[in-house]
Parts: C-alpha cells; sequence; structure tokens
C-alpha cells in the first residue's frame, strides 16, 4: 500500500515539475512571439498539471493559452480557452482567482471586437464591470492589465466607427449612442470628427482634457475622415447575427475560412466546433507536410434535418478548397467533444480527408502527423480540451455564455 | 504572408541525395543526347531561350530534362496521338532513351521556350513524384507545386559544377564580368 501511495505520489510530484517547466518554456516562447510553440508546450503543461489543488496554475495555463490564440488571430480557439478560465476563476472566491476572472472578461471582450460583434464585446465588458463593482475590485485585482482595458476598447470602438461611417451608416447610428454614454476619449475624438469634421474632433478632444494629445492624433484623425480612406476589415464585422459564423485566419501560408451556419443549437456550441478545427490546425504540425494549397473554405450547415449521417460535399472551385458539412441535431451531438469517441473519430477522419486534398505528403505520412498530435495530446485539446469541458459540465450546470443558457447535450 | 516564406525545408529535402540526382541527370543527359546537345548549343537562337530561362531561375539540369523531354515526346508522338508506354519493352525505352547511331538532330523551332516551358513545368510534378510525394487530385496546379519546390526543397537554387553545354548562352556571362 505504502508503495502504491509512494508511486502516485511521486508520479505526480514529479508531473506537476514537469507542467511547471513546461509552462516557463512555453513563457519563453511567448515573449519570442513563438506562439505555436508556446502553445504546445501550454498543452503538456495543462495535461500533467490539471486537478482541483492546481487551479489557480490551470486558469493562468488557460489565459496564457488564450492569450496565444488571440495573438494567431485565432479567435474562437481563444474564445474556448478564455470562457473556461473564466468560469473556473469564478468556482471559488479567492482573490486571485477573482483577478483571473476579470482578466478572461478582458480578453473575451478584446476577442469580441477583433471579432466585431460589437454586441457581445459590450457584454462582456458590461459583465467585467458589473463583478468589479461586486467584488469591489481594486486595483491589484485588476493588475496592469486593468489599467489598459478602457484604452483597449477604446482603440478599437474608435476603429468599429470609423468602419461603420465608411461602409453602413446605419452600424454608424446605432454604435454613436454607446460611444457618447461610454465617454471614452480616442472614439469620442473619431466619431465627432467623422460627424463634424476634424474641428469637430479638436473641439471634442479639449472638453475631454486630451487637449496634449491632440497634436499626435490630429493626423491620424484628418487621415481616417477623409473621403479617399478606406478602412478595410473582413466582412463580418458587426455582425450581429448569431446564426451566422464567419472566421477567416491562416496558418503556414493556407488561408482559410470557416462558416457556420447555424439554425438550431446554442452560438456557442456552433462555435466549439469552429474552435477544435482552429485548435487542430494551430497544434498540428502542418510545416512538416508538402500543402500545395494556399486557399480552404470549410462550411457547417447545422439544421433539424431528419437525417442521421452527416452529409459532406466537395464543392469544386478552382480558386480553393471547398467542403460544406451538413449536419443534423443527433450527428450534432455526436461532435460534441464531452460525447465521446464517434464525433473524434468523425472529426479525425474528415481532418485527415483534407489534409490529403491539400497536402502531397504520402498517406502514411500524414497519418503518423495524427498520430503524433494523438499521443502528444494535441488532439484531444483541439477537440475541446476533453477533461476540462467534463469538469465544467460537473460543476456549472448552468453556464451563461453569449447571453443563452446552454442546455445540456447528455441524453 | 507568401505561402511558404516561414517554413523550414520539407522533411524529405536532402541535399547530399539531390545533387547526386543532379549529377546523374547531367552525365546521363549528356550521354544519352550528344549531338542534340551540340546542335542546340551553337545555335543563337537558341541561347536567347537558355539566358531567358536562366534569368527565370531554371537551371541548366532542368534545361537538360526538358531537352530530352521534349525530344522523347516527338520520337513518341508524331502521328501517335495519345500514345504513352503500355509494355515493359516500351517503358525501357523511355527510360533508356538515347540518340541513334545515324540520328539527326531535330530541328531548333522544335524547341521554342513555349515548348520547353510545358516540359519544365512536367518535370516539376515527376520531380515531386520521385522525392515520394503523391499527386492524388487530377487538377494539380503547377504554380503551386513550383512554389512549393522553390521554397521548401530548394529545387531552383541546387546545382553541381558541370560543363559547358550552351557555350553561346554563356558568352554574356563573361562580358559582363569586370576585368
Amino acid at each position: 500500500m505504502l508503495d502504491y501511495l509512494q508511486t502516485v505520489i511521486g508520479k505526480k510530484e514529479g508531473d506537476l515539475a514537469e507542467a511547471e517547466f513546461a509552462f516557463e518554456k512555453s513563457i519563453l516562447y511567448f515573449d519570442q512571439k513563438n506562439y505555436r510553440k508556446a502553445l504546445r508546450e501550454l498543452t503538456k503543461s495543462k495535461f500533467k498539471g490539471i486537478s482541483q489543488e492546481t487551479l489557480y496554475e490551470t486558469v493562468q495555463n488557460l489565459i496564457a493559452s488564450g492569450d496565444c490564440y488571440i495573438n494567431l488571430g485565432f479567435y474562437l480557439a481563444a474564445k474556448n480557452e478564455l470562457l473556461m478560465a473564466y468560469h473556473l476563476s469564478g468556482l471559488y472566491q479567492d482573490k486571485l482567482l477573482k483577478s483571473q476572472a476579470l482578466l478572461s472578461l478582458r480578453a473575451l471582450n478584446n476577442i469580441e471586437l477583433h471579432r466585431g460583434i460589437l454586441r457581445l464585446a459590450l457584454w462582456w465588458l458590461q459583465l467585467h464591470k458589473m463583478l468589479c463593482h461586486h467584488w469591489r475590485a481594486d486595483e491589484q485585482m485588476l493588475g496592469p492589465h486593468g489599467i489598459k482595458f478602457d484604452g483597449e476598447v477604446d482603440s478599437s470602438l474608435a476603429c468599429v466607427s470609423v468602419w461603420a461611417f465608411k461602409s453602413d451608416k446605419a452600424i454608424f447610428n446605432d454604435i454613436y449612442p454607446i460611444v457618447k454614454k461610454l465617454q471614452l476619449p480616442l472614439s469620442c475624438i473619431f466619431a465627432e470628427s467623422l460627424l463634424g469634421g476634424i474641428e469637430a474632433g479638436k473641439k471634442c478632444a479639449k472638453e475631454l482634457n486630451w487637449d496634449d494629445e491632440w497634436c499626435k492624433l490630429s493626423d491620424m484623425v484628418e487621415k481616417s475622415v477623409s473621403s479617399d480612406f478606406n478602412f478595410k476589415v473582413e466582412e463580418n464585422i458587426c455582425n450581429e447575427d448569431n446564426m451566422y459564423i464567419c472566421e477567416n485566419f491562416e496558418i503556414v501560408g493556407v488561408k482559410f475560412t470557416l462558416k457556420t451556419q447555424n439554425d438550431y443549437f446554442c452560438n456557442l456550441l456552433a462555435e466549439s466546433l469552429g474552435a477544435a478545427i482552429q485548435a487542430f490546425f494551430v497544434n498540428g504540425r502542418l510545416e512538416n507536410l508538402a500543402i500545395i494549397e494556399d486557399e480552404v473554405e470549410l462550411e457547417f450547415k447545422i439544421d433539424t434535418w431528419d437525417w442521421e449521417e452527416i452529409q459532406t460535399e466537395n464543392v469544386v472551385d478552382s480558386k480553393c478548397i471547398r467542403k460544406i458539412y451538413k449536419i443534423n441535431q443527433k450527428s450534432f451531438n455526436k461532435l460534441l467533444p464531452e460525447t465521446g469517441k464517434e464525433g473524434i473519430y468523425w472529426i479525425r477522419l474528415q481532418l485527415l480527408y483534407l489534409l490529403l486534398e491539400i497536402c502531397i505528403d504520402p498517406l502514411e505520412d500524414l497519418k503518423k502527423e495524427l498520430d503524433w498530435m494523438y499521443k502528444e495530446g494535441a488532439f484531444q485539446r483541439a477537440l475541446g480540451m476533453g477533461p476540462l469541458f467534463l469538469y465544467l459540465e460537473d460543476h456549472c450546470k448552468k453556464e451563461v455564455y453569449d447571453g443563452t443558457i446552454r442546455k445540456s447535450t447528455a441524453p | 504572408m507568401e505561402q511558404f516564406g516561414n517554413l523550414p525545408l520539407h522533411k524529405r529535402y536532402n541535399e547530399i541525395e539531390m545533387k547526386k540526382a543532379i549529377s546523374n541527370r547531367y552525365r546521363n543527359i549528356s550521354k544519352a543526347i550528344p549531338r542534340q546537345l551540340e546542335y542546340l548549343g551553337e545555335s543563337k537562337e537558341f541561347a536567347a531561350i537558355v539566358k531567358k530561362l536562366r534569368r527565370d531561375g531554371w537551371k541548366d539540369w532542368h534545361i537538360l530534362l526538358s531537352i530530352i523531354n521534349q525530344m522523347l515526346n516527338l520520337k513518341h508522338f508524331i502521328g501517335k496521338t495519345g500514345w504513352y508506354p503500355k509494355t515493359e519493352e516500351e517503358k525501357n525505352e523511355i527510360l533508356n532513351f538515347k540518340e541513334e547511331e545515324y540520328f539527326q538532330s531535330f530541328c531548333i523551332s522544335e524547341f521554342s521556350e513555349e515548348k520547353l516551358y510545358f516540359h519544365l513545368k512536367g518535370a516539376l510534378i515527376t520531380g515531386c513524384k520521385v522525392m515520394g510525394f503523391e499527386f492524388r487530385k487530377r487538377d494539380i496546379k503547377p504554380g503551386k507545386i513550383e512554389k512549393f519546390l522553390r521554397m521548401r526543397m530548394k529545387y531552383f537554387d541546387l546545382d553541381v559544377p558541370h560543363k559547358t553545354y550552351f557555350p553561346l548562352a554563356d558568352e554574356e556571362l563573361y562580358v559582363n564580368k569586370p576585368t
């Protein structure tokens, strides 16, 4: 018995030491802006060190993973990590964990701004402010990021205002009252300049006591308000249509477009499928493969159609590889990470089919790469970080994600 | 970001093996088609084409491959549309192709830039197959294969010292050399 306990304790301590070492390594990679390597170390760290006693480290790991994904532009995968960080850190009344919860919310806000989903961005912002008030969060709890937070929201909101003014005045008219209400200087100055010209912007800066900043800003404001300035953003900016998700991301020179037409499920579930796909491509060693395509489009159509199997369509397109997956309710349940092996097998197979089309590596090499992912834990992580999802499923029966209550999909 | 721009060389890249293969190509092709090469080497018109191809990044071993492939094409496809080697004998003939004893060189016009380009692109695909890659789709995009070979297999960087096959195309190099 003693021998057994020693083995278990010894192993656990060894695992934790290994996890800590991997986390330290990931920070080094992060500082070098090598986010994919950082993510691989974080994966090792997460699977070795997760337990209730190491909750703070786990949350830290999730936030760090989210940061890596944000820097790579993989926003769905980032959202997945940060949602888990937020929920886990809210489980106990611990000051350190609370600060992590606030940090996660700020990152979630940042993600939605990047995705151009203003409604959700403001929702996270509101939740953050509410919790700050509720917990009487002080500067120590908010940390250095707390000070930066308003600035991040401000600059993003300013960009969104410029885009909306140039592209769709109706959206601008919706945003303007929010800008006025928040009284964040950059977005106010830009919004006033757009409406009343450069002089109106200058006046606004004066009113907000930003005279000193005006000389640094004026050139930028002037450029943005001029009629020939074209503010290029992704097509889904300010997309408030919850039924349709469109994410663009790029990895090893391949541009991926992920579309989800979701008529049935809570959007977060549809997003988690996208997150799994994004995480797969980040965690996979794609640089080992001979990829000869530079554009891939994946489209998931989720509906209540009455067929049981997932239907796959290959659309012939000279520009890029296009695949359409038609999924009904029953099949979608099978794909969810927590429902077990069937979904994992299907996704693994589909990804293999996709790799067979975009790479010229021999089949055996592609299989080896998938096996490597599986052994390293990257595949499980890509498919929704299995153990953590189960943990959440047990502890948080009524999570509020994007304003909707998630219903358990278990039969 | 340009595709492959930040990617490492592919794991199948093996400089020693590839240089050995290039060296073999120079040796085997020059042995197989000496008269045709001599004939082309004396042509100013062909020298201009070689210079243009070199400017585009093609090496002499690519050009030699293209020449021999065009010769194979001329020999087997004249009057035989859709011909491809079926029997072992025919396959061996392709592999061991060489000029016959009383070989009459093909005319320069058969080695136009356009025709050589056709074979240069074709050689990219066969080159990939030799390296162990698999083509599972029918619509292969040569531009993308070229990019992959250029960036990740150094296909356009590798060469070995070799004798001069196109002296007239080389002249410019010497003329422009600083004294």
